[in-house]
């Protein structure tokens, strides 16, 4: 998918990925390949500073908790209540947006 | 440490270069991990060690990028941060503040001229408070200190082709013509202060220090103190050295002016159809220098002029350059062995 799109709206994506349960930052590229069969791969060079942005603007927090896999505890990213509400705003208004979008583009 | 070792630390140590240490050690952690857990993955597919390294570097993607996104979510905000600071306290960029400007640098650090994207400079100035004007043909700062210096935006410094690439070399040396104090320092991280501002170079990925860029640039551009002195030029030119020769027509024209065997100062120009060109030259008598000048023969107050034919790349100072130069040769003037400069 082309980049731009998909860093427009990476906060939307992300956050929806971390809401469920904490999760640590290659599990979320996993989860992102797995979740939409391969359309979205991130790499790292935009995971982390997206990741590390959320985090400084409130939208999540970390903690160091252990491996799923095993060895050393490793840092999870948790969602906050802050990023909770962020994550609802987005989501409204990228239904609004793509809604516009499909009436303007004849899509049904 | 074998080559696998190397090339994952190698990896890490370009990606989290030039942040802040306690955000340097997370990211370290977080993404070595990252990486040992996708090295497992494969080997557990019969990969060898340093065959899965390899293939989890290659798909991590550049090592630069992870540095220049991280830079931009703790070098600038951080900067907005104190901004936001300073006008919630209803307060302005004032004299006696100061600013922390920063930027990372383009391409080789090993060149003489130093590059940075101009939009990152300009944003990160803005992001400070720190007045800055800027269209298609000047960037106008304004410093803490209340000084104001212009800078024209010509092909000259937005390097041919890469219009992101802003040459610093130019920027500081209008600034020290207008009588800006700088001062150079830092070493992994390159520092100029200007009067209040300071703006800082990070390095780009695979370089390791600005040790070249001082050798190529510095050391003869700038009155250079090792403990961080005040850098100035060390002659002014307050004097004009105007030329025709027709031989010259649509050349780039370059002088420099020696004392105790170091270019002290340099002006570049391109010719006219007629040959005509004027070059700034602090006044004085020189010895025309008829030949590839050397230490010995710039000991003493020395002029040389060389032409080139190409396109000219960057402006006025010592480390000029020329692109696609073709022809480069001594003008000679008249012969003369000395010339006065009024």
């Amino acid at each position: 998918m082309s980049q731009q799109l998909l860093k427009g709206h990476l906060d939307l994506i992300l956050l929806s990925i971390i809401e469920p349960e904490p999760t640590y930052g290659l599990r979320i590229i996993q989860e992102a390949q797995i979740r939409t069969s391969g359309y979205f791969d991130f790499k790292e060079g935009s995971l982390y500073p997206a990741l590390h942005r959320l985090v400084e603007q409130g939208f999540l927090k970390t903690e160091m908790r252990p491996s799923s896999t095993g060895g050393a505890p490793r840092k999870y990213y948790c969602i906050t209540e802050t990023g909770t509400r962020e994550l609802h705003k987005k989501r409204e208004e990228w239904k609004t947006f793509s809604q516009a979008v499909n009436t303007l583009g004849g899509i049904p | 440490m074998n080559d696998s070792e190397k090339a994952l630390k190698r990896y890490l140590k370009q990606a989290t270069r030039g942040l802040p240490r306690k955000q340097q050690k997370e990211l370290w952690q977080e993404l070595e991990m990252d990486i040992q857990e996708r090295v497992q993955l494969h080997r557990a597919f019969g990969m060898g060690e340093a065959e899965a390294m390899k293939k989890t570097l290659t798909s991590l993607g550049q090592p630069s990028e992870v540095q220049k996104g991280m830079h931009q979510v703790y070098t600038l905000p951080r900067v907005t941060r104190i901004t936001t600071l300073t006008l919630m306290a209803g307060l302005v960029l004032l004299p006696g503040m100061r600013a922390v400007a920063s930027v990372v640098a383009n391409g080789q650090t090993k060149n003489t001229y130093l590059m940075v994207p101009f939009e990152q400079l300009v944003e990160s100035l803005q992001a400070q408070e720190v007045q800055v004007q800027t269209d298609d043909n000047q960037l106008s700062v304004t410093l803490p200190s209340g000084k104001t210096f212009v800078q024209p935006i010509t092909p000259y410094n937005r390097q041919a082709g890469l219009t992101e690439d802003f040459v610093l070399n130019n920027w500081l040396d209008t600034a020290l013509r207008n009588g800006i104090a700088v001062k150079v320092s830092g070493w992994e991280t390159l520092k100029f202060d200007l009067e209040g501002l300071t703006v800082e170079v990070q390095l780009p990925e695979g370089q390791q220090n600005f040790k070249s860029w001082y050798q190529e640039a510095v050391q003869n551009w700038l009155d250079f103190k090792t403990s961080g002195a005040t850098s100035k030029p060390a002659l002014k030119a307050q004097s004009t050295l105007n030329i025709q020769k027709p031989e010259l027509a649509g050349k780039v024209v370059a002088v420099a002016a020696f004392q105790k065997g170091h270019a002290i100062y340099a002006d570049v120009a391109v010719a006219d159809e007629q040959g005509r060109l004027a070059l700034k030259v602090p006044a004085g008598e020189y010895q025309m220098l008829q030949e590839t000048p050397t230490s010995h023969s710039t000991r003493n107050n020395a002029l040389v002029l060389l032409s080139f034919k190409g396109v000219y790349a960057a402006g006025g100072t010592k480390p000029f350059q020329v692109v696609s130069s073709s022809l480069k040769g001594q003008v000679r003037l008249k012969n003369q062995q000395a010339l006065k400069v009024h």
